[in-house]
């Protein structure tokens, strides 16, 4: 799971190449919710409840459809460690001035 | 009043069903079980080519009127532009078809005259949220603040706004209100003072979209620094944070509200013409709460009503404004904060 930090610092290395490859906005976002540990599948009541954790993900937004080399994740370094943050892609028309 | 009778009930039911059969998305997609019957289809065509009419400006349920007098029946009202006479396959049926509707319900023809988008204009008091332009451009922004120093006052909006994105000269007549809304000779409130410059390109580097106008002396007493539908000034300035409310008034769509996604949003704004795309980078994503038109609106937080951006930019996927601080720090000014009230 990446944290928001790692997302930016991940958004920040990658921006300009993701602009190579058609995209025309690049946020960062909140991934959807998972099952909390000791959930039940389906949306049941755990009988746990744990803290939830947040996960980033790098969002790249295309006018037209994102190439299929497009990766899952893109790899930053977050010290000595190498962390993978999630790469999704977004079908959007393009922003204009207003 | 309608007369709210078991038939109009019932009549209300039926002309509904024809109204959204010829105004939702497409034939063949709405109402698939009601269109498959040939003549439903064949008067669903019908009807919606005489909608598509430049002439028809809107489609909905009132009561008919028949020589000035209203009739207490519920109809299928065409409001049009204008009525004219028109070729006869492009006429308004007197009854909507029995297949559409279940029964032969009527029809009417009523002149509404031309539909224009409610927007923020006038002409004094000079006030925030009100719409501004560049003479010789046919278009329109939004005031977004007074800037001081308060002996010399500017009006703070977009470059694409008062500069025509950089392309305009310092000294260049602003209008107000802008010249898509009427804004004329005589409307001239200040002279373009400062344009922040765009590196152009759609390098992920730039970081406003903003320019200056001068407030001509003569227009000064003019001068509200209220901004418009909040009736109050700025509170100070703050940073955005993720989640943060925010508020703003603009030329277009007027008061609204919207959330912060995202801090420091990166994307590409394609200005067209000689300015052509322009990267940007730490702007500030929030949910869709802008239209266009609404570009230099000064974007406030919500709760303490404290000046956080001005917006910019769009499209279906959200509205983006620049953080206010580093603008305030590029053109060397500051909001006007106290109440000058235009009198």
């Amino acid at each position: 799971m990446a944290s928001l930090n790692d997302a930016e610092r991940a958004r920040e290395q990658t921006s300009d190449l993701l602009r190579e490859l058609g995209a025309h906005a690049i946020s960062v976002e909140e991934e959807p919710d998972e099952a909390p540990d000791g959930g039940v599948p389906g949306g049941g009541v755990p009988a746990r409840r744990h803290r939830r954790r947040r996960g980033f993900a790098v969002v790249a937004w295309f006018s037209e459809e994102p190439p299929a080399t497009l990766p899952e994740h893109v790899e930053v370094r977050v010290g000595t460690r190498t962390k993978a943050v999630p790469l999704r892609a977004r079908r959007s028309e393009r922003f204009r001035a207003e | 009043m309608i007369p709210r009778t078991r038939r109009n009930a019932i009549r209300y039911r039926r002309i509904r069903v024809a109204l959204d059969a010829i105004t939702l998305p497409a034939p063949g997609e709405a109402m698939p079980e009601l269109l498959a019957v040939p003549e439903a289809a064949a008067a669903a065509t019908h009807l919606r080519s005489i909608v598509a009419q430049p002439n028809v400006v809107a489609i909905g349920i009132a009561e008919k009127e028949t020589q000035g007098q209203l009739t207490g029946e519920l109809a299928l009202i065409f409001y049009v532009e204008t009525k004219r006479d028109v070729a006869p396959a492009d006429t308004v049926p007197p009854i909507v078809p029995a297949a559409l509707a279940r029964s032969d319900v009527p029809t009417d023809v009523v002149e509404l005259g031309r539909v224009v988008p409610e927007a923020l204009i006038q002409r004094t008091p000079v006030a925030p949220g009100f719409s501004v332009g560049l003479a010789g451009v046919q278009g329109a922004g939004t005031l977004g603040a007074l800037v001081g120093p308060r002996s010399r006052p500017r009006i703070l909006s977009n470059s694409h706004v008062l500069a025509a994105g950089g392309v305009a000269a310092l000294g260049e007549a602003i209008l107000y209100p802008g010249p898509l809304d009427g804004g004329g000779a005589g409307d001239e409130v200040a002279r373009l003072s400062q344009v922040v410059p765009f590196d152009r390109g759609g390098a992920f580097v730039n970081l406003m979209d903003a320019a200056t106008a001068r407030v001509l002396p003569a227009r000064r007493s003019e001068l509200d620094s209220r901004i418009a539908l909040l009736g109050t000034v700025p509170a100070g300035t703050t940073v955005p944070a993720r989640g943060m409310q925010v508020v703003k008034v603009g030329r277009t769509t007027g008061l609204t509200h919207g959330e912060v996604r995202d801090v420091n949003f990166r994307f590409v704004l394609d200005y067209g013409g000689p300015i052509g795309p322009v990267g940007f980078v730490d702007q500030v994503l929030c949910t869709r709460y802008t239209g266009p038109g609404d570009s230099g609106s000064l974007v406030l937080e919500e709760s303490t009503g404290r000046a956080v951006g001005l917006h910019f930019a769009g499209a279906s996927g959200g509205s983006v404004f620049s953080p206010i601080r580093p603008i305030l720090r590029v053109i060397r000014s500051r909001l006007i904060r106290v109440t000058l009230d235009g009198s």
